[in-house]
């Protein structure tokens, strides 16, 4: 990605999340919609900035020799079709054989499943309405959204029970503990620090750094990761074809065998900790109900 | 064979992209919102950007096979952040229904005398507080009349105990 693209996106990303948070006197009624259409320009760019790396077509990289891999790159620089020019390398492999220069095409790119787009469109936009709402009842429900798209990735990664575990666990009991909460505080989303937004400018821009920094090692260093594709391809007993492992009927005893032999220390301290957590909550609710009502009752006693 | 090394190179680094989005989206949330609830689910956001980028990375390394022992690393990594997230809500949640009782008001900004000594004191600029003429809504009451005459049947009745 060029710096341009990649400055505009966080900048373009920075002003779509300070345009969508709640800011009080300053947000017109198009706030949203502008904020929403500027991050969504920004990912757009950040995807193409991203996705065009990977597919680098009518490259002069030949599928080199008799097992068919990628042995290395030529030294010359060559252009992609983007007007990119890539340094390529060779190994000593090739100049042992002999080869110097090559012809043919690359595919390194991929083809994402649709569905891998729809989840992570639903998660990013979910969570980006629940922080932008005013009413929090609002922004449970959106995260709840992302929750589900969540769910969603992880079973493309082939974890079916995080997957589910993150519906039943945190969309089942930790939101619907939110929204207990927010059940006795009943916010309506009027309140004035529910309309507010203290330095919103400051923490959009931050956030949107904050991206980039996280993302800024996937753009740079572009050669050093097609080396590591020669190095791997080139002993490919190690590399073992992936499979897909959705619907692994052994996954859960597989996972369970996992938890309970190699982390089992780790599982027992998180039973503990979960015990000292609700004795905890139990203990801090009643000393507050203990101080206000306490002292009535002590004058009942003694009176 | 490099096809397949490409391809699940390129879908981790697109699991750590959406990882990394949604960290920045509940570090964005976290940093601006004043309402305790709306910050804690921030958290909550920022802990799912991470669980994704661990569970990507804990497939993609197992995936070698001398490092075929760490196949589950990443998802139970997962699993004991979802414990731990349930552990945190519990408490975080006690803690603020408890502010919520002293102070009145779900806001954070109530708070700020926790800060540092040397921070100046965040004050509210005016903002109107109406309510958008589009939300209210009144409700309609049949119009007044003279007052029936009581049933004294129905008032004597007493339920039985």
């Amino acid at each position: 990605m060029t710096s341009f693209v990649g400055i505009s996106t966080i900048f373009l990303l920075g002003l779509g999340l300070w345009l969508m948070l709640p800011r009080g006197k300053t947000d017109r009624f198009y706030s949203k919609l502008l904020g929403a259409l500027f991050g969504c320009i920004s990912l757009v760019l950040f995807a193409w900035g991203n996705g065009h790396r990977h597919q680098i077509e009518n490259y002069s990289v030949l599928r080199a020799t008799e097992h068919g891999h990628i042995h290395g790159l030529v030294e010359p620089k060559t252009t992609d079709n983007y007007g990119h020019s890539h340094t390529v390398y060779l190994d000593q492999e090739d100049k042992r054989n002999g080869v110097t220069e090559y012809v043919g095409t690359v595919h390194l790119g991929w083809d994402p499943g649709f569905v891998f787009y729809l989840m992570a469109a639903i998660a990013v936009i979910s969570a980006a309405a629940a922080i932008t709402f005013r009413n929090p009842v609002y922004c449970a429900i959106w995260f709840g959204m992302s929750l589900l798209a969540t769910a969603g990735l992880f079973l493309i990664q082939d974890a079916q029970f995080l997957a589910v575990a993150t519906v039943v666990v945190y969309a089942g009991a930790i939101l619907v503990t939110f929204l207990f909460v927010l059940m006795l505080a009943q916010p309506g989303g009027h309140a004035l620090y529910d309309r507010v937004s203290w330095e919103a400018l400051l923490s959009a821009f931050t956030g949107a750094a904050i991206l980039g920094a996280l993302s800024a090692n996937l753009f740079l260093g572009h050669e050093s990761r097609v080396d590591y594709f020669s190095q791997q391809s080139t002993q490919d007993e190690k590399f073992v074809p992936p499979k897909n492992k959705v619907l692994d009927e052994h996954h859960m005893a597989r996972l369970g065998g996992e938890l309970f032999s190699r982390h089992l220390i780790a599982v027992e301290v998180a039973g503990t900790l979960l015990m000292v957590a609700l004795v905890g909550a139990i203990a801090i609710v009643a000393q507050g109900r203990q101080s206000g009502a306490g002292g009535k009752q002590e004058d009942q006693t003694h009176g | 064979m490099d096809d397949l090394v490409a391809k699940e190179l390129a879908l981790m680094h697109n699991y750590l992209i959406v990882g990394a989005i949604l960290f920045a989206i509940g570090l964005v949330g976290f940093l601006s919102r004043r309402n305790m609830i709306v910050m804690f689910l921030c958290v909550e956001i920022m802990l799912q950007g991470i669980s994704l980028s661990l569970v990507a990375w804990g497939r993609y390394h197992g995936l070698r096979k001398e490092w075929a022992e760490h196949v589950w690393s990443g998802q139970i990594f997962v699993i004991f952040i979802i414990t731990v997230a349930a552990c945190e809500a519990a408490i975080a949640l006690a803690l603020f229904l408890m502010l919520y009782r002293q102070s009145g008001t779900l806001d954070v900004a109530f708070w700020q005398k926790l800060r540092e000594d040397n921070q100046p004191a965040y004050e509210d600029k005016e903002v109107s507080d109406e309510i958008p003429p589009e939300t209210e809504s009144w409700p309609k009451l049949t119009p007044a009349g003279p007052e029936p005459e009581p049933d004294h049947e129905a008032l004597s009745h007493r339920p039985k105990i």
